[in-house]
């Protein structure tokens, strides 16, 4: 149910659930007031309708797995990831079900983060490639930037998410040359089946993991740890007919391929950075997923970004997100308020409500102690319909004035939209949000295995044009302290580390691997 | 520096480079689209996204564009042109900027004003970033839109193809002054021209971020292979169609005074990767702002074309231009003549559209649409109060015409114009004078066949002050649109005011005052059935009566044999 202005006043969408809780009381009612409190009746009531329509499939599947972890004898506390990079009791997701859309991906962003923060890189650019696609997010002081505005299957959705922004490059993206004659790289996949060329499983057009094939940065015997058989032969006949098109050998139109597909990855990259006023150069890069840390290097070095980091077990790397990740909840309204000499008190005013409602959350579920706070204005120029959201400290709330707030908008609004900073333009904050997170206890440390080790091996690669001499370590082989110049490539059992030539590896006390420029 | 012929070129590109300048080309072009629609003031740009931006060559051809609004597609080379013509290129410095909004001089209408600023790496130009958008308010005879204006200068303020310098004239200089000075709602309509000077500056920036990287020529020489590459794939798309001459016809309902229909016509002759349509036969200029400016025919047939013929990810390019000439005689409905008044191009050109569509039809039957509402609906709703003028802009959407596989789509804006409704609740937020009371799908509105046409909409608005001035343009209140292959026509549209116990017509080009109390109701047309109605799916029927799109009586009467 979705009545207009209820982001203001929900006491009539109230008011029809009572009538339909006494009349058809078998039927389960969704309340837009309850999904989110933002104006702008469309997207509201589809994210309702998303909610309600996945809400009986999520709270049958959790009851049922509940139900079979209790009869097994489990007796811990069951809790699920959230969209926003949280976790909730399961209990809560029951009635929270759209929280749990995409929270894959967000694991994998909440687990690179905590484990770059062991090795103090806390500003981040995650890069997570995988077989289809490729996931994106921003994370500056440890935390993940959070967006307020997603689509799935072109509806929009407004909950808070991880700001990720996914772009179709994997290692099953399809090269091929479009009737303009223009070399492209995905969007479209081979997927797992019939899967790239090299797998032998009925697939004839190249992808990127037959690039890597062809241009000696995966190597045949190593793949998933040497676990399945693949054929570097199937990979060079995929692309001998677009070499011929284009005049290049197989191992150029190969590296061709992994140019573009990295150009993709950086465009992605683009619009969460430069494109929102964010110089990527401020950032260390966190590679992961199966292939991420066989791209990250040469997509670091067209940002601008020297520094890498290789969390051990990359390619599995969510898995230790699910354990990482915080209790969150979000509390989102919607007021209007000018910004003039009375603003500051009403903000305050917003904020203690908010902070009461969430905190009542939070005792619900038994968690009070150790909360962090965290506060989001939504504010624009008036007239503007698009908000850029400003961070207030809660702290700062009490001295806090119309003029500081000025100030803090117009910079963001000048550094995204390249004008705005001047003059004296009446400003107002539209939509607040307030994030609530209660920290899990100590984690375990992460490791990557030492035993597996493969001899040392020299072999010859092409990247960038040329071919090099490369060296072939096993990353477990690796001590720490140890300096690797590139061209190297580390194999362990999910995934290959490539260092280009210019750059150098070292494993670090927490058994992350750092790539450096120069 | 590079040779910018486009054939030959002396820099030799590598694929690899060529694909990821193009794409970035690309991509730098959507951003400065994006960012300009989501810093813009008015609601017509910012909620209903009526504004495009593009990268151009250094000589005015647009190399990459935001698909956001495919009219204002055509129009960026004319109107660049007129002004490089006058003020040469080589004049040009740091932060000056070209502006257009002339009908006679490549423009469309008024409202949209067209922005380019150079883009210059190491003291020479390499290209130009441009943006266009639809401006609220341009003054003019009536806030936000015109019905009687008798002449273009009724319609508001002129920018002759011109050179302006950024810090000295706008920014607070003589001209944004005279600007401001001309207009009713400033805030809005400067804000709204900032966000087209910022959206500028960062595709400049993004131009010149490439420059740095892969040098000033590479770039330059990207620009030309991306138009040569455009033009590669529509030949191969045109190709493929027979080779013969086609014709079209539709018809504007009238002219807002009589009652006589505007007739345009088409004619399409496709000789192997080349097409040539005519408008030849189409009536001539009128004394009302139905005329469409020749650019906004050539978008219109373009626009039609493109989509029937191409897949859609073909950069819109001018490249794309090589191929098509596109004709009307001058003095006619679609190439007017100064001083005509032009406000309410679009219904022309939808029927330029429609003509060409219906010509296509004759060839390529499983690529074309029915007739739709096809009609841009703008009311403006305005209110001189103590704090000024509040004026306040929608335009409507309709239902789709059906294809060969799939129904219109309901209730949404039409194929040239591509705009989103405002949300109601920023409406109410925005506005005092009226409040929105509905906004339902309209039943029984499609055209039925094999596949039915979209539905139609009921807007109704609560009028909440007196003194409430009210102006509408537009079409299909009187001819409906057209079924194709069997298909039945859509339904028309209409609007009428509930004064008392009273029901006003509102003719569809018109304008009166409203009181507070009135119920302003605005209904827009169904979209045209595709093929016989007796080979529907009778399970498609039953589905439209559930969901109340059409009535029993309707469904029994047009789908027997479901029944």
């Amino acid at each position: 149910m979705c009545l207009l202005n209820a982001y203001a006043n929900p006491a009539h969408e109230e008011a029809l659930r009572e009538l339909f809780q006494r009349h058809l009381p078998e039927v389960l009612v969704t309340l837009s007031s309850e999904v989110t409190r933002e104006f702008r009746e469309f997207e509201r009531a589809s994210t309702t309708t998303i909610s309600a329509y996945v809400q009986p499939v999520i709270d049958r599947y959790i009851g049922r797995f509940g139900a079979r972890l209790a009869s097994s004898g489990f007796t811990g506390r069951l809790s699920v990831m959230q969209s926003n990079g949280g976790r909730l009791p399961a209990e809560n997701m029951r009635r929270n079900a759209i929280m749990a859309l995409l929270s894959g991906p967000a694991a994998g962003v909440v687990g690179a983060a905590c484990q770059a923060g062991r090795s103090g890189l806390e500003n981040l650019i995650t890069l997570d490639i995988g077989g289809t696609s490729t996931d994106v997010c921003l994370v500056e002081d440890g935390n993940p930037e959070i967006s307020n505005e997603f689509e799935i299957d072109k509806l929009p959705i407004r909950t808070p998410v991880l700001d990720i922004n996914t772009v179709g490059a994997g290692g099953g993206s399809l090269i091929w040359i479009d009737e303009g004659g223009m070399l492209r790289v995905g969007p479209e996949s081979a997927g797992a089946d019939p899967g790239p060329a090299c797998y032998q499983r009925g697939g004839t057009q190249p992808t990127v993991t037959d690039a890597h094939l062809v241009r000696n940065t995966i190597r045949r015997e190593a793949f998933l740890g040497g676990k399945m058989e693949i054929d570097p032969d199937a990979a060079k006949e995929a692309f001998r007919a677009l070499a011929g098109r284009l005049g290049m050998s197989v191992e150029e139109i190969a590296d061709s391929a992994i140019r573009i597909a990295n150009a993709n990855i950086i465009r992605a990259i683009q619009i969460i950075t430069t494109q929102r006023g964010k110089d990527p150069r401020d950032y260390a890069m966190v590679a992961f997923g199966g292939a991420g840390p066989l791209h990250a290097a040469q997509v670091a070095e067209d940002l601008g970004v020297r520094t890498i980091l290789v969390p051990p077990n990359a390619g599995v790397i969510s898995a230790f997100g699910l354990l990482a990740a915080d209790y969150i909840q979000y509390e989102s309204m919607t007021r209007r308020i000018l910004l003039d000499q009375g603003a500051a008190h009403a903000i305050a005013g917003v904020y203690g409500e908010m902070r009461a409602r969430a905190l009542a959350k939070f005792a619900e579920i038994g968690l009070a102690e150790n909360l962090a706070l965290n506060f989001v204005a939504d504010m624009r120029f008036v007239g503007q319909a698009f908000e850029v959201p400003v961070d207030i400290d809660p702290a700062e709330l009490d001295g806090l004035t119309a003029e500081r707030l000025r100030d803090i908008f117009a910079a963001a609004h000048q550094r995204i939209y390249f004008h705005g900073a001047a003059g004296d333009k009446p400003i107002e904050a539209v939509s607040f949000r307030l994030c609530v997170s209660a920290p899990v206890g100590p984690l375990p440390a992460l490791k990557e295995s030492h035993d597996q080790r493969t001899p040392e091996a020299a072999i010859e690669i092409f990247d960038d044009r040329q071919r090099h001499a490369c060296r072939v370590l096993s990353r477990g082989a690796l001590e720490a302290g140890a300096v690797v110049d590139g061209a190297a490539l580390f194999e362990d059992p999910t995934s290959t580390i490539f260092v280009p030539p210019g750059w150098s590896a070292e494993t670090d006390a927490h058994d992350n691997l750092i790539l450096r420029k120069g | 520096m590079p040779d910018s012929t486009p054939a030959g070129s002396a820099i030799t590109l590598d694929p690899a480079d060529y694909a990821v300048i193009s794409q970035g080309l690309i991509a730098a072009a959507r951003e400065m689209g994006a960012k300009l629609i989501r810093s813009a003031y008015s609601t017509i740009v910012r909620e209903a996204g009526d504004a495009s931006a593009a990268l151009l060559d250094r000589n005015g051809n647009v190399v990459a564009q935001a698909e956001l609004i495919p009219m204002q597609l055509g129009p960026m080379a004319g109107t660049f042109r007129a002004c490089a013509d006058l003020f040469l290129l080589e004049t040009l410095e740091e932060g000056d900027f070209y502006v257009n909004n002339d009908p006679f001089e490549g423009g469309q209408h008024l409202q949209d004003v067209f922005i380019y600023s150079p883009i210059f790496v190491a003291g020479e130009i390499v290209g130009f970033a441009g943006t266009v958008a639809h401006h609220l308010d341009l003054g003019g005879g009536n806030p936000g839109l015109n019905a009687t204006a008798a002449d273009v200068h009724a319609e508001g303020f002129i920018f002759p193809p011109s050179k302006y310098n950024f810090e000295r004239d706008w920014n607070g200089g003589p001209l944004e002054r005279l600007v401001a000075a001309n207009l009713r709602v400033p805030s809005q309509t400067i804000g709204d021209f900032n966000a087209q000077f910022a959206a500028n500056a960062i595709g400049a920036h993004r131009v010149q971020q490439l420059c740095s990287k892969y040098g000033a020529g590479v770039i330059e020489a990207t620009m030309q292979e991306l138009l040569n590459y455009s033009e590669r794939r529509f030949r191969a798309a045109l190709a493929e169609v027979p080779d013969g001459v086609y014709c079209g016809e539709d018809a504007v309902d009238d002219d807002g005074i009589s009652d006589q229909p505007l007739t345009v016509k088409a004619k399409v002759t496709i000789a192997g990767e080349t097409v040539a349509i005519d408008f030849d036969g189409t009536c001539q200029q009128v004394s009302r702002n139905l005329n469409c400016p020749f650019s906004s025919t050539v978008s219109a047939a373009l626009s039609c074309v493109k989509s029937v013929l191409t897949s859609p990810d073909i950069p819109f390019n001018e490249g794309v231009k090589r191929p098509i000439t596109i004709t009307a005689p001058e003095g006619s409905l679609l190439n007017p003549t100064y001083p005509a008044p032009v406000r309410a191009r679009m219904e022309a050109a939808y029927r330029a559209f429609n003509a060409v569509m219906k010509a296509l039809a004759q060839v390529v039957p499983e690529k074309v649409i029915s007739g739709g509402h096809d009609t841009t609906t703008v009311t403006a709703i305005s209110h001189l109060g103590e704090a000024g003028y509040r004026v306040y802009l929608e335009v409507f959407g309709g239902g789709y015409g059906a294809s060969a596989n799939l129904d219109g789509c309901d209730a949404v804006d039409s194929p040239l114009s591509n705009c989103s409704n405002a949300p109601i609740e920023a409406s109410d937020m925005d506005f005092d004078h009226f409040r929105i009371i509905e906004y339902s799908l309209l039943g029984d509105s499609p055209g039925h066949g094999k596949l039915r046409g979209g539905l139609g909409i009921v807007r109704r608005y609560e009028i909440l002050k007196d003194d409430v001035n009210f102006a509408i343009y537009a079409d299909r209140f009187r001819i409906a649109p057209y079924g194709l292959f069997g298909g039945s026509d859509g339904s028309c549209g209409r609007c009428e005011v509930l004064r008392g116990g009273e029901i006003i017509q509102v003719r569809s080009k018109d304008g009166l005052m409203l009181k507070k109390g009135d119920v302003l109701k605005i209904f827009t047309s169904g979209g045209a059935g595709y093929g016989d109605a007796a080979e529907r799916d009778p399970g498609l029927v039953h589905r439209d009566v559930a969901e109340g799109h059409l009535s029993e009586a309707t469904a029994r009467a047009a789908y027997p044999h479901a029944f």
